[in-house]
């Protein structure tokens, strides 16, 4: 018989080898006792939605807790993933985590910004950029977000920060502008330059694996999710060490939604290591190039077993995504994915 | 409805609000030095041109991870302790048994530069003076501490190691970034010129026999290295920039063998030079001089002026990262000239000439080093080429503070420097951080101010001290 009311140890795994282990006590999610030992487990919303305290269950028994609905699939449940923060353990558990210990061990801290620029790049899309205000700090990994918070409000947004951690007091964003939103609004409507914002952060697993530096890196972007993507390649490109060769896709619907291509166009310029392809799932007659979503610029020559894909998107995309490269020939364990909403 | 990532519930714990209340408590000051990225971004020239080698703008300490000559075979005898200075990265090198081994020159303890006072023990490894901790040559490990052998710091931390390479008297050094992983390494002729005859089908050379090179078993190199007080891009582009030898008109090696050197010469085909970045070589440019894709300027009728020499003086300049010129069959027949521009801070470097001849037999050297001493240094490397380091350091107020890449305005002969600049921007091992906590990092330093009240000028090799 699974004992549900004593204590258990439970260990975990981190890719760098890395063993921790803690007690769970009875009734208490996993997570928190985790962090309660000082277990970098990386993680942000605590209440199942957000999927960043994901964790496989190498053995032992810790079933999700049912009145926490957990952004897991069904088949992601079988295959043993379990959500920290909403899962209890039963008996003595061993779980794995797929990031280094020293990813999760970064502190969450907050910030204020000053806003240097508000410039639109496209119909529905505006990049933002900002400066850290004086004394104060924050530091991330390429493929990180932040919480934006809303001038005279308490209510914060989520965005991905598209510079590199090498440009830092100086952070910058691209946020898709949505009718109804209200940072969107904030931006459409009011913000004005040295306007101050709230920043809290870093979040997300989205970061470059070390494991993989030295494999073909296939980045897929659609839309602003071309933020993250963006502070990997830069990163990318100033990697001490022989650097890796990158294929970047990044889709758009139409012309007028496209963006930074003058960006990406001199990353290509700079990097010998760099082909970029740009797509448009619904562009004017006019358009020349590729027509439909980033994956259909890949082709199956581009992707071989030892590459590794870094995908962000919106969840449509990401899930369509790691289905088609999986189907051409990646692992999944090999692609790593980033999805935003609308919220 | 915003879109962003990931899904993120507006949960604000109560915790965070009090946070932001006290946040809010703190004024909130704009950082010092505000740079309004509006005010940055106003320039002059061209900014798509200028953006397409915005890295190269950036690399004021210069390229990284790159192999550079630290310094002659002749100037670090057996056991003999040399410090110097490249991209900011202070390095010490010392010679046992015949290898040469280079560290970073900067003890973990103190920051003391241990090249200042050598102090070796052992063949294995090298002391900082100062308070003993000795570190390994070869894996640069803190081994131990003189006076303090049990310390818990040693063999748990030491300083970077920089390969080395010795070839044709010149001790070449790959200076790397701490995290350069050594297996990425490149083999030195990665950052040479390339090679003749191999490369003689590519690059045909009809006028001149094929140029020497430093790799060549047979190639002897003889030359000088000097500090220059100018940045080392500005240095760098004057070598194969072919609007500049108007400086040398009136040189006695071009006076005294009545060369027809050109007032300037012109690029008139879209093929004048040639990129490459090659797998299993170096990333460089040619220049298709003394063929139809240059046109030479003998005279300018307005000025009423022309080039009287009437013996013709062939070569070709080519350029490759990390900043290497090959002048072929210069200054005279089956010899050639090499320069490197090292970057030593942002406003000094190490000007090296040096002059490569294959020769077979030890008559043939004695005959080379006869002929460079009583020739070919005092007229060539030094004459001649003792313009070219005056022309630079004319250029540094221009672009010392950075605004000369701004507001310079260009002309067609400068479509060679352009695509170098390009052509480094996108083939670089990495751009050099601005020196922190080394030599030039602050330029009015109180050592500095000393050396200059002693008449010292700017110094390659670090000042050692004796007591």
């Amino acid at each position: 018989m699974l004992d549900k009311t004593s204590c258990h140890r439970v260990s975990v795994t981190f890719s760098d080898g890395t063993e921790a282990e803690f007690h769970s006590s009875p009734g208490t999610p996993l997570l928190d006792d985790a962090l309660a030992s000082g277990i970098p487990i990386m993680n942000q919303c605590k209440s199942g939605s957000c999927g960043t305290c994901v964790a496989s269950l190498v053995h032992g028994s810790a079933p999700p807790v049912s009145d926490l609905a957990g952004c897991l699939l069904d088949t992601e449940l079988r295959e043993g993933k379990r959500l920290l923060c909403s899962s209890h353990a039963e008996s003595d558990c061993h779980f794995a985590v797929d990031y280094s210990s020293s990813v999760g061990a970064v502190q969450v801290s907050s910030a204020s910004v000053f806003v240097d620029e508000v410039e639109w790049v496209a119909d529905d899309v505006v990049r933002l950029a900002t400066e850290l205000a004086d004394g104060d700090w924050m530091s991330f990994s390429p493929g990180q977000y932040m919480r934006l918070g809303i001038p005279d409000t308490t209510i914060t947004r989520s965005y991905s920060v598209s510079s590199c951690p090498d440009a830092l007091p100086k952070m910058e964003f691209f946020i898709k502008v949505v009718p109804g939103g209200l940072f969107s609004d904030y931006l459409a409507s009011r913000v004005e330059i040295d306007d101050v914002l709230t920043l809290e952060g870093p979040f997300g697993s989205f970061q470059l694996r070390e494991e993989h530096r030295r494999a073909k890196h296939i980045l897929v972007a659609g839309g602003t999710g071309l933020a993250p993507i963006l502070s990997m390649l830069d990163t990318i490109r100033t990697l001490p060490g022989v650097k890796p060769q990158v294929l970047l896709s990044f889709g758009c619907r139409s012309e007028k939604s496209l963006f930074c291509e003058e960006i990406l166009e001199l990353r290509e310029a700079w990097m010998s290591n760099l082909a970029t392809r740009i797509s448009l799932s619904q562009p004017s007659e006019e358009w020349t190039g590729v027509v439909g979503n980033p994956l259909s610029a890949i082709s199956p020559d581009d992707i071989s077993e030892d590459c590794v894909a870094y995908v962000c998107g919106s969840s449509r995309l990401v899930a369509f995504a790691i289905e088609e490269l999986v189907a051409k020939g990646l692992h999944e364990t090999r692609i790593f994915s980033e999805k935003f909403m609308a919220d | 409805m915003d879109e962003q990532r990931p899904s993120d519930h507006e949960l604000i714990p109560m915790q965070e609000l009090q946070e932001s209340e006290t946040r809010a408590k703190k004024p909130v000051r704009r950082r010092g030095k505000n740079a309004s990225a509006a005010e940055a971004s106003v320039r002059l020239n061209d900014q798509k041109t200028q953006s397409q080698y915005e890295p190269y703008k950036e690399a004021a300490w210069g390229f990284i991870n790159h192999w550079y000559p630290a310094v002659f075979s002749t100037e670090l005898e057996e056991d003999q302790v040399e410090g110097v200075q490249i991209c900011g990265i202070p390095i010490v090198l010392r010679r046992v048994d015949g290898q040469v081994y280079a560290l970073k020159d900067r003890c973990v303890h103190r920051g003391v530069r241990m090249s200042a006072k050598p102090m070796c023990f052992n063949k294995e490894t090298i002391s900082c003076w100062y308070h003993g901790f000795t570190f390994n040559l070869k894996t640069g490990n803190l081994d131990t501490i003189v006076g303090n052998p049990d310390d818990k710091l040693i063999n748990t931390t030491g300083v970077t190691t920089y390969p080395v390479h010795e070839v044709c008297g010149i001790v070449f050094v790959f200076v790397r970034e701490d995290e350069f992983p050594l297996e990425d390494v490149p083999p030195l002729k990665h950052d040479l010129p390339v090679m003749f005859p191999e490369s003689s089908e590519r690059f045909p050379h009809p006028l001149w026999p094929a140029a020497p090179h430093i790799l060549h078993e047979d190639a002897v190199g003889l030359g000088i290295h000097r500090t220059g007080e100018s940045n080392w891009r500005v240095a760098c582009e004057n070598g194969f920039d072919n609007a500049h030898i108007l400086i040398h008109q009136d040189n006695m090696i071009v006076q005294s063998n009545n060369w027809v050197l050109p007032l300037g010469i012109r690029p008139v085909s879209s093929d004048c030079i040639t990129t490459f970045e090659d797998e299993d070589g170096p990333t460089g440019l040619m220049q298709w001089l003394f063929s139809d894709r240059w046109e030479p300027i003998l005279e300018n009728k307005k000025l009423g002026i022309s080039v009287n020499g009437v013996n013709g003086r062939m070569y070709r300049t080519s350029f490759y990262l990390p900043g290497v010129l090959l002048v072929e069959n210069w200054p005279e027949e089956y010899i050639a000239q090499y320069e490197w521009y090292v970057p030593i801070t942002d406003d000094t470097y190490e000007y090296w000439e040096v002059l490569v001849k294959r020769c077979a037999t030890p008559e043939d050297i004695e005959q080379f080093k006869y002929r460079y001493r009583t020739v070919l240094e005092p007229m060539a490397l030094n004459g001649f080429n003792d313009c070219d380091l005056y022309a630079r350091e004319s250029m540094q107020d221009f672009y010392g503070d950075g605004s000369g890449w701004d507001d310079e305005q260009l002309v067609d002969t400068d479509v060679s420097p352009i695509t170098w600049r390009k052509l480094a921007s996108r083939s670089n091992r990495g751009i050099a951080k601005p020196g922190v906590g080394v030599s030039g990092s602050v330029k009015a330093s109180s050592l500095r101010l000393r050396d200059v009240s002693e008449g010292v000028p700017s110094r390659y090799f670090v000042r050692k001290v004796s007591f």
